[in-house]
């Protein structure tokens, strides 16, 4: 064996030895690195297993298809009400307004965030009218709705429930329904619960902390 | 001669007493009004919402047994509470306070319910509202609308 092949072997040598540290390295800090600690002190209710949605078929306020490939892509807050609510869905809708509006989630919200409010009174609830209650909030918020039996799909997955009182002598009705606001990851995956009475910083900072925990897990 | 006398004088006291009533009403509601917050809405919202602390000043129960406000079509009482997991309203016929009790109207219990607006309403309007007692007292109170954060 000459000099320069003996040279060249040890040159391989160190080269197949630097790049097997260098893989073991990487294998043991991706691959078999440890899950991320499901986060503490956290007022949401983290879900102790994603639980991904199936089909439905909504409109949102321009008319738009308004389905599960649209919760896709970004982190979605869901609030479900309706316009004639007194009470909780402007106070919801509020604090929606003020997570959106933290300093916290500035970079976020122009790329990764959407805000919806699914108002589940289809019969008085119209494209147009959700669209200029929805966009007194924030002009980035969505309103959809759509058909009862496509709401009811989206509905008893979540386990989102609500009810019809009779209407009154003027024609007027109350819709009963959950207070709880419901966090999507991008993936489709319902991830969180958010119930009353609800706060826009310990949604903010529950929220930074469950995308976190779920971005170290993927 | 003396009994007619007697009935004239009872009669003159009662009217005195009735007009010292009216008076006293007058400069001293048997309810006070207080920290009265209506929240913006959206200017499509066929429903608004007041929140504020009642204080019943008198020495009797006083019931509130309708609102009426001229910037709105109909304003009613509402409870709002927990129902089989779902935020549930119900419409209260009337609101009795006890002497010398105060009640709080705030998120999440007891509002007004504001229904149907004249025309829409945004912050710095004044609302009118007139609460009339079982009584028949009438208490007038005017607040701005506010954003509420």
């Amino acid at each position: 064996m000459s000099e320069t092949n003996q040279k060249s072997n040890s040159l391989l040598i160190i080269v197949v030895a630097a790049i097997s540290i260098g893989v073991g390295i990487w294998v043991s800090q991706t691959a078999f690195k440890a899950p991320a600690a499901v986060p503490k002190n956290l007022e949401a209710t983290l879900l102790d297993k994603s639980k991904p949605l199936t089909a439905f078929n909504l409109i949102d306020h321009n008319n738009d298809t308004f389905n599960l490939d649209s919760l896709k892509g970004k982190w979605s807050f869901l609030f479900f009400g309706f316009t004639h609510c007194p009470d909780v869905c402007p106070l919801a809708l509020k604090v929606m307004q003020n997570v959106w509006k933290s300093p916290e989630l500035k970079s976020l919200t122009e790329t990764n965030l959407k805000m919806i409010f699914v108002s589940v009174d289809p019969d008085r609830d119209k494209p147009k009218l959700l669209k200029s209650y929805v966009q007194y909030y924030n002009p980035k918020f969505i309103g959809v709705t759509g058909k009862s039996n496509e709401i009811d799909k989206l509905t008893n997955q979540i386990g989102i429930l609500y009810g019809f009182d009779e209407p009154d002598e003027n024609g007027d009705y109350n819709v009963m329904h959950s207070g709880q606001i419901i966090l999507i990851d991008p993936k489709g995956n319902m991830r969180a619960v958010f119930s009353p009475p609800l706060s826009p910083k310990s949604i903010t900072r529950d929220f930074i902390a469950i995308q976190k925990f779920v971005e170290d897990n993927s | 001669m003396n009994k007619i006398l007697i009935s004239l004088f009872i009669f003159i006291a009662s009217v005195n007493t009735a007009f010292a009533e009216i008076a006293n009403n007058k400069t001293q509601p048997s309810l006070i009004f207080k920290n009265i917050v209506i929240p913006e809405a959206p200017p499509v919202a066929s429903v608004m919402v007041a929140y504020l602390n009642i204080t019943n000043n008198s020495n009797t129960k006083q019931t509130i047994t309708k609102i009426t406000s001229p910037q709105f079509k109909r304003v009613e009482i509402h409870e709002m509470s927990m129902s089989n997991g779902m935020m549930n309203m119900k419409k209260m016929k009337n609101l009795a306070i006890k002497a010398k009790q105060k009640i709080s109207l705030e998120p999440g219990g007891l509002h007004v319910m504001l229904i149907k607006p004249i025309k829409p309403l945004i912050k710095g309007n004044t609302v009118e509202l007139t609460f009339m007692l079982s009584s028949g007292e009438l208490n007038t109170i005017n607040t701005q609308v506010q954003i509420v954060d």
